[in-house]
């Protein structure tokens, strides 16, 4: 049948572009390729079942004992190749797997055997797609898909036919069909590749958009990053007001040195950009210029800040940042970070230690960076007269022209001071004593805030007392800066990491100590309403790692990824080996002393009897086992038919169907030559047609003969015949 | 591919012959010559049961005229003794050893004309005979000539003074046949024959002893598919639970008719068995190995009785399709 000879194709490709990808992806020994590539040709060469070849193939088969003992010795040989060859559960398995399939391709007999090599041909697939992250394996995957594609379906035929055999009680119009091929044309393979294709582009869409749905990619534009017009080298005043409200999540922080230690979670100030010169209205850069930072090896840039001595006791925090897409190219880092780590191909940073990629990203970027925390040396706290070097002195003095009654406020506030500390801290507490924290501040640009700040409305946000206090320092010549960026107070408890989240925008102040370098001061009191706690937030806190994990496990599974699965796959065999060859010894060691003891109880009897002894261990096996099989023979009455047998057999059931649907039926008693006798009677036009094909099924059913390609068309042709006269003189006859 | 094709061809040409010659002899009976020729190549013993005048002796006659090879007739009576189809040990004198005489069962071809005639003592020196192809007298076993067969005939309208065959010798003959009365025209060509010779006289032998044994090898070696041995198989069973028989086909039944089977396969000019070599002889060659259960009433026409109840049963086996 073509049905089966397509069948049987398709099946033998599927297989066969999943060991292709295997070969690609692993070096197998040169005896299993022989044996895959013999197995590969044979089932290929019995495709024909009508070819003298195929006959000749035919008795060529192993029994399926024989089989079953390769089977039995393919397996010993999996464990042999896991403990002492390759040592690793992924070739060997593969080699294992390909045994069997060698196994299956020799005996594809029933139904179940195609459903075994699938399984095993997707097996094969899946261990080449472990082991390679290559793009070639792309087009593999796409061929082994729509080959599926048509092997499934013709399953489905096939099995159709089998358990319908008739295809008249199928409820086909127009008669039983002579081949089932019939309506598999070109437009079958290109509806199926159709399927396969619309099935591969629904599963990436599905792929693709369901995280991003989650992750609100639709609700926004594509490519447009969060607002945070904070991180600009210009920062007016009042810009980060109008982003506090928004609570959408800019980055995650995990503290992996730290993970559990509870004194973590106090708030992590994460260090943006830094400003040094304010005009009255705005803040900027002085000094725009950048230096590229130096790479060490495993991408790791380091960052000596001008200005900035080694601390006395550096404290070391490493953090893992999970950076969204933002609308600048500032990264952030605990104040202050040293070193950054991250597949970028270049780190900036300015004179204030603020670093910066060349360009805005626009995905989700990961990275690591190390900070130093710097705390003030005890030595600064007393009152000296510090000497400031002549760059600080220059950059982080500047005042603009402000109003006299704010340099009489800095003044009075400073009086009792006795050292710069000092100094430091009484502005700092008048701002968080005098000042009232509100985001309520009007939009619209005011021609002094500062003024409006600190003498007018005292009212503002954490940009206003920063500015206030720098002010206030540089006016009383305490070197200070503004700082921008985020303050984390957000722990995930379930994900262990910050979350830091828009509204988390902070700005604050850096103060330069000469020893101890620039230390940070929040002049901003905490905000009066901290987001009270409802389920929803908790819900969310749960929710975000789960979602994260999502993310990083599909959304953005990358080839270290993989890489780091099969590690794991690698690593856990590795494990399993070791425990097996553990068992494994302890049982060698009791079989052997087992042995030693039977061998002490034989010696006496001698060692041919021994030998004897075991011989008839081992045939009384044999013997139990062939009693064991023989009930089985019985089940497969089917098996003794050849396929030429089997061929003839439904081209003349299908006739007989025919003559019975036109009301000669031919009786379970009636010989071949009976039954064509009587159509000779019923239907003398049929007659000729019917004889000749019986008489080729006789020859071929009884005789054992092999059917020719020329007898079998010659058949098909007869059939046709008969089918024909259907048309032309049945209708007469029934007339 | 089938090796001894070619001389299947050459089988089916002397067959034909064969056929061709007894039928100048015995006008329009195709069916029953052929039979007769299945028997011979089966290498079986033929029972022709028929009422007297029809052509039992023609044929068997006919038979033995057209092969090469040795006829016996033998008379059966109601006082023929064993030694007197077997043979007998005379004294010697002059080598003053004991000499055995050879019967007329020594031959090619015997004719055991009305066998149910003579006694049971006489009828059973016919089993060693029969089955082994070999006669023992004195300590001394005497094989017999290959081909032998054994041709019988018994009237089933007279059943004075008759023996009736035991069953362990109908079980050898491999068929029973009947002959029956020729159609009109066939008995106008029976008058119409000259009447100055037998008809039996007037043909030539066309085959020899030596074909024959060659035919007989070739029959052997036809292929009976396995499916059909199930058939055949099917058919026997039936007859053994069948209720209106109370004794069923033996194994040496089946094994007659598997090798009939075959033996009409190659007089068709076929190197395989069909359903049909089996359905077609299964009444012939088991109709006289089953016995009708009592309880249903026995009938003068035995015969045809069985021959219905072993159609019956093979219009309910399934055919291998």
């Amino acid at each position: 049948m073509v049905l089966d000879q397509a069948f049987r194709l398709s099946s033998i490709l599927l297989a066969a572009i999943s060991v292709a990808s295997l070969l690609l992806a692993i070096v197998l020994p040169p005896w299993l390729l022989t044996l895959a590539g013999l197995a590969f040709a044979l089932a290929l060469l019995r495709l024909n079942q009508m070819s003298s070849f195929a006959g000749l193939l035919l008795h060529l088969r192993c029994s399926a004992l024989t089989w079953n003992v390769f089977l039995l010795l393919a397996f010993v040989g999996f464990w042999i190749d896991l403990m002492f060859v390759s040592q690793e559960l992924l070739p060997s398995g593969i080699h294992f797997v390909m045994m069997l399939m060698v196994n299956k391709l020799s005996n594809l007999d029933h139904r179940r055997d195609f459903l075994h090599l699938y399984a095993i041909s997707l097996i094969s697939l899946l261990a080449s797609a472990a082991l390679t992250t290559q793009i070639w394996y792309a087009p593999f995957f796409l061929l082994y898909l729509v080959v599926g594609v048509w092997t499934l379906f013709l399953y489905h035929l096939i099995k159709e036919r089998d358990e319908f055999p008739d295809g008249h009680s199928t409820g086909i119009a127009e008669g039983p069909s002579l081949s089932p091929l019939t309506h598999i044309r070109y437009s079958f393979f290109w509806t199926t590749n159709a399927m396969a294709a619309g099935a591969f582009g629904l599963t990436l869409l599905f792929f693709f958009s369901i995280p991003r749905i989650g992750a609100g990619f639709f609700q926004n534009n594509h490519g447009d990053s969060l607002r945070t017009t904070g991180f600009t080298e210009h920062v007016d005043l009042g810009a980060i007001g109008p982003v506090k409200h928004d609570p959408s999540i800019v980055m995650r922080i995990a503290l992996p040195e730290a993970a559990g230690d509870e004194s973590r979670r106090e708030p992590l100030y994460l260090r943006g950009a830094a400003y040094n010169q304010y005009n009255g209205t705005s803040w900027s850069n002085s000094q725009p210029r950048r230096r590229m930072l130096i790479e060490l090896p495993q991408g790791t840039f380091t960052l000596r800040t001008p200005g900035v001595k080694p601390p006395a006791a550096p404290q070391r925090l490493r953090q893992e940042i999970l950076l969204e897409p933002l609308d600048t190219a500032v990264l952030f880092g605990a104040s202050l970070p040293v070193s950054i780590t991250g597949t970028f191909l270049s780190v900036q940073a300015d004179l204030m230690g603020s670093l910066y990629l060349p360009f805005p990203f626009h995905t989700r970027i990961h990275y690591t960076a190390y900070s130093v925390l710097t705390t003030l040396i005890s030595a600064e706290r007393h009152p000296t007269a510090f000497l400031y070097p002549d760059f600080i002195a220059q950059q982080y003095l500047q005042v603009p022209a402000l109003d006299a009654r704010i340099v009489a406020l800095a003044r009075r506030v400073t009086q009792p001071a006795t050292s710069v500390w000092q100094t430091v801290r009484l502005i700092r507490t008048h701002l968080l004593n005098n000042y009232r924290y509100s985001l309520e501040i009007p939009t619209r640009q005011s021609a002094h805030p500062l003024e409006d700040f600190l003498l007018i409305r005292k009212t503002g946000y954490c940009e206003h007392y920063a500015t206030a206090m720098v002010m206030l320092l540089r006016t009383v010549g305490v070197p200070a800066r503004l700082v921008t960026g985020f303050l984390a107070t957000e722990w995930n408890a379930f994900g262990n990491y910050y979350t830091v989240r828009q509204r988390d925008a902070h700005a604050w102040v850096e103060v330069y100590f000469p020893q101890s370098g620039w230390i940070t001061m929040d002049p901003t009191p905490p905000a009066p309403d901290a987001t009270t706690q409802t389920w929803w937030l908790s819900a969310s806190s749960v929710m975000d790692p789960v979602r994260l994990k999502w993310d990083r496990l599909f959304v953005y599974y990358s080839a270290s990824d993989q890489f780091a699965v099969v590690q794991g796959i690698r690593e856990s065999g590795e494990a399993v080996r070791a425990r097996m060859s553990e068992s494994l010894t302890a049982l060698l060691r009791l079989w052997s002393t087992m042995l030693g003891r039977l061998m002490e109880v034989l010696t006496p009897v001698g060692f041919p009897q021994a030998a004897i002894f075991l011989m008839l261990v081992i045939s009384a096996g044999y013997a139990v086992r062939l009693l064991l099989r023989q009930p089985r023979s019985f089940d497969s009455v089917q098996d003794y038919y050849s396929p030429h047998q089997r061929v003839v057999i439904t081209l003349y059931s299908t006739m007989i169907d025919f003559f019975a649907q036109h009301g000669i039926v031919k009786p379970a008693s009636a010989t071949p030559l009976e039954f064509l006798r009587h159509v000779h009677e019923q239907w003398s036009e049929a007659s000729p047609s019917a004889d000749a094909l019986t008489h080729l099924y006789a020859q071929v059913r009884f005789g054992q003969a092999p059917l020719t390609a020329e007898e079998r068309t010659t058949a098909e042709g007869l059939l046709h015949t008969i089918r024909a006269l259907e048309r032309s003189g049945l209708t007469a006859r029934k007339s | 591919m089938f090796p001894f094709k070619n001389l299947i061809v050459t089988s089916s040409q002397s067959i034909k012959s064969l056929q061709d010659n007894i039928a100048r002899v015995i006008k329009g009976k195709a069916r029953v010559i052929e039979m007769a020729i299945v028997c011979l190549l089966a290498r079986g013993h033929l029972l022709i049961e028929d009422v007297p005048g029809v052509g039992k002796t023609t044929l068997a006659h006919s038979l033995a005229r057209s092969l090469d090879c040795s006829f016996k007739r033998i008379q059966f009576t109601s006082d023929l003794l064993p030694s007197d189809i077997v043979g007998i040990s005379v004294f010697n004198r002059q080598k003053q050893a004991f000499e055995f005489i050879p019967g007329p069962l020594f031959a090619n071809i015997v004719l055991a004309d009305e066998i149910n005639r003579t006694t049971p003592k006489t009828q059973s020196s016919l089993l060693e005979a029969m089955s082994e192809a070999q006669i023992s007298v004195d300590n001394h076993t005497h094989p017999l000539s290959q081909p032998f067969m054994v041709i019988a005939t018994q009237n089933p309208a007279e059943y004075h003074g008759t023996f009736p065959l035991p069953e362990s010798q109908l079980d050898r003959f491999l068929m029973r046949l009947r002959i029956g009365y020729p159609t009109l025209d066939e008995e106008k060509k029976v008058l119409d024959r000259p009447p100055s010779l037998h008809p039996a006289d007037e043909i030539q032998p066309v085959l020899n002893a030596q074909h024959i044994v060659d035919l007989q090898d070739q029959a052997e070696k036809v292929l009976m598919e396995n499916s059909l041995m199930d058939y055949l198989l099917a058919i026997v069973l039936a007859t053994r639970h069948n209720d209106l028989l109370s004794l069923g086909v033996s194994t040496r039944g089946a094994l007659a008719l598997c090798k009939a089977a075959k033996a009409l396969a190659l007089v068709r000019d076929r190197a395989y068995c069909l359903p049909e070599d089996i359905k077609e002889l299964a009444p012939t060659i088991l109709s006289h190995r089953v016995m009708l259960n009592r309880s249903h009433g026995v009938h003068a026409k035995t015969f045809e009785h069985t021959e219905r109840v072993i159609q019956d049963i093979l219009d309910s086996v399934p055919v291998p399709l």
